[in-house]
């Protein structure tokens, strides 16, 4: 009586054990894919904004172009009529560097694109934060996969995982071999940055 | 070192330790003070209830109530971008749901978490930090708090900060208010008596802060941020740039003090009651290991 009493405890504890193993591996393998899925929703992101950035971008290039040839001519023209000593020129000179003011301004004043570089600073700034997005939600399929493939290869939840058929999860598919586990004499050298 | 899970579950054993604790202490002084005076006993029976009312009250509200101990006000998208996606990613990686975001207006360099559980969580950081630091640095600090989020720290020390720091408050409050009162009537004596009992325990309840909030916890919490980065520098970086500040948290309620990242009242004297916060230099030190 007490035998039969002991094994039915035990085929119950065995059995909740099967089924905590089994929704625990359900549970994460459903988080990798909603992982995966995120980062697809991230790159589609990425690609959607890319577009706008680089407008915004040119269009600010554009922009600043425009004011700075102003600037300079006007400049120019000062430089010039210093050098003659002519008070015509200097006059002229004056002329010009004014005009130049006057349009800039308008050009601040009517233009939308006086916005240029605020917008495409969000735009960059969005994009730099969707990188970073990306990068998180890798992060989170390698954390899920590593704790996954724990359960799997660890005993004894790894018993019962190949009996109920689960296989190891690939996760972040990186190449196990090649130049990004190898460092590269050149690599050891102090970096030097010329900037121009 | 504990592992996540052990922590959570320390930390919620120890919320209930702190409200089983208020609970008898509130009895028991107020026993002491209907034995001595000889007063109705019914007493007991309304501090029972008031003890029980507020230790709910701080479980499920103790969020609005810290927050609106500090003055804080919700953060937009798009007025605090970096602090906004930044946290988005952080608690991305860290699997919890996104916690609500605030702001203090202030110029001082200080940030919190709190709330009952990472389903119900809430970060708040000052303006100040939010212009001074960078987005790494940023980054730094924000997951400092979300792993105060994720090992249910946040519960623990909202219920200490609101009960037991409560207490010692009321305390300061009803000696003074007799020391100022010149005619010294019977309810004001008593209400004297109830402060001098709390002035009594004060040691005992400073004792109990710095047991249940160990300063292990912010080296923890240090830890599994940098965990979520990866980047240990820009929490030093931070850090850094914390201590060095000169600006305190003017407005900041004493006894929240143990939920912000660097204690805001560092140098003062009500800091030695709350020093929960083990020094920055340490801190800095301890990271600059994993470096």
């Amino acid at each position: 009586m007490t035998i039969t009493l002991f094994l039915l405890i035990l085929i119950v504890a065995i059995a909740f054990y099967f089924i905590s193993i089994f929704n625990r591996l359900k549970t994460i393998q459903a988080n990798i894919k909603s992982s995966i899925q995120e980062i697809g929703n991230q790159l589609k992101r990425q690609m959607l904004l890319l577009p706008n950035a680089a407008t915004a971008v040119k269009n600010q290039k554009t922009f600043e172009k425009d004011i700075y040839k102003m600037l300079t001519d006007a400049r120019k023209g000062v430089a010039e009529a210093m050098d003659t000593n002519n008070t015509g020129k200097i006059d002229q000179s004056q002329e010009m560097v004014s005009k130049a003011l006057g349009s800039i301004k308008v050009v601040l004043e009517s233009n939308p694109e006086l916005k240029t570089a605020e917008i495409s600073k969000q735009y960059l700034s969005e994009l730099s934060d969707t990188s970073d997005k990306l990068m998180y939600s890798r992060r989170t399929l390698i954390d899920l996969t590593r704790d996954y493939n724990t359960i799997i290869n660890t005993i004894p939840s790894g018993w019962v995982a190949s009996f109920m058929g689960f296989k190891e999860e690939k996760g972040l598919d990186t190449p196990v071999t090649g130049e990004h586990l190898t460092v590269t004499e050149d690599e050891t050298k102090k970096p030097n940055l010329d900037i121009g | 070192m504990l592992n996540v899970y052990e922590q959570v579950s320390i930390n919620k054993t120890r919320s209930v330790i702190v409200i089983a604790l208020f609970i008898t202490f509130v009895l028991g002084v107020s026993y002491l003070i209907t034995y001595t005076l000889d007063l109705d006993p019914s007493i007991i029976m309304g501090a029972f209830i008031f003890s029980t009312f507020s230790a709910i009250g701080s479980y499920f509200f103790g969020d609005k109530i810290v927050l609106g101990l500090n003055g804080a006000r919700e953060a937009q998208r798009k007025e605090f971008f970096n602090y906004y996606t930044v946290t988005e990613n952080l608690s991305l990686a860290s699997q919890i749901p996104v916690p609500k975001m605030y702001v203090i207006d202030s110029p001082a360099l200080n940030a919190f978490a709190t709330g009952r559980d990472p389903q119900h969580a809430v970060i708040c950081v000052t303006t100040g930090l939010l212009e001074k630091l960078s987005r790494t640095q940023l980054e730094g600090v924000i997951a400092h708090e979300l792993s105060h989020v994720v090992n249910y720290d946040i519960r623990l020390m909202m219920l200490v900060s609101i009960l037991v720091g409560s207490l010692s408050i009321l305390s300061d409050l009803l000696l003074r208010g007799h020391a100022r009162s010149r005619n010294r009537n019977r309810s004001s004596g008593m209400l004297a008596l109830v402060g001098f009992i709390l002035i009594l325990f004060s040691p005992l309840i400073a004792q109990l802060i710095q047991l249940a909030l160990s300063r292990q916890r912010e080296f923890l919490a240090d830890a599994s941020g940098v965990k979520l980065t990866r980047q240990p520098s820009g929490l030093i970086e931070a850090l850094t740039i914390i201590a060095t500040d000169p600006n305190h948290l003017q407005n900041a309620a004493p006894s929240t003090a143990p939920l912000f990242i660097s204690n805001p009242f560092k140098g003062q004297t009500i800091a030695t009651l709350f020093s929960t916060h083990p020094p920055i230099e340490q801190r800095i030190a301890t990271l600059q290991k994993m470096l």
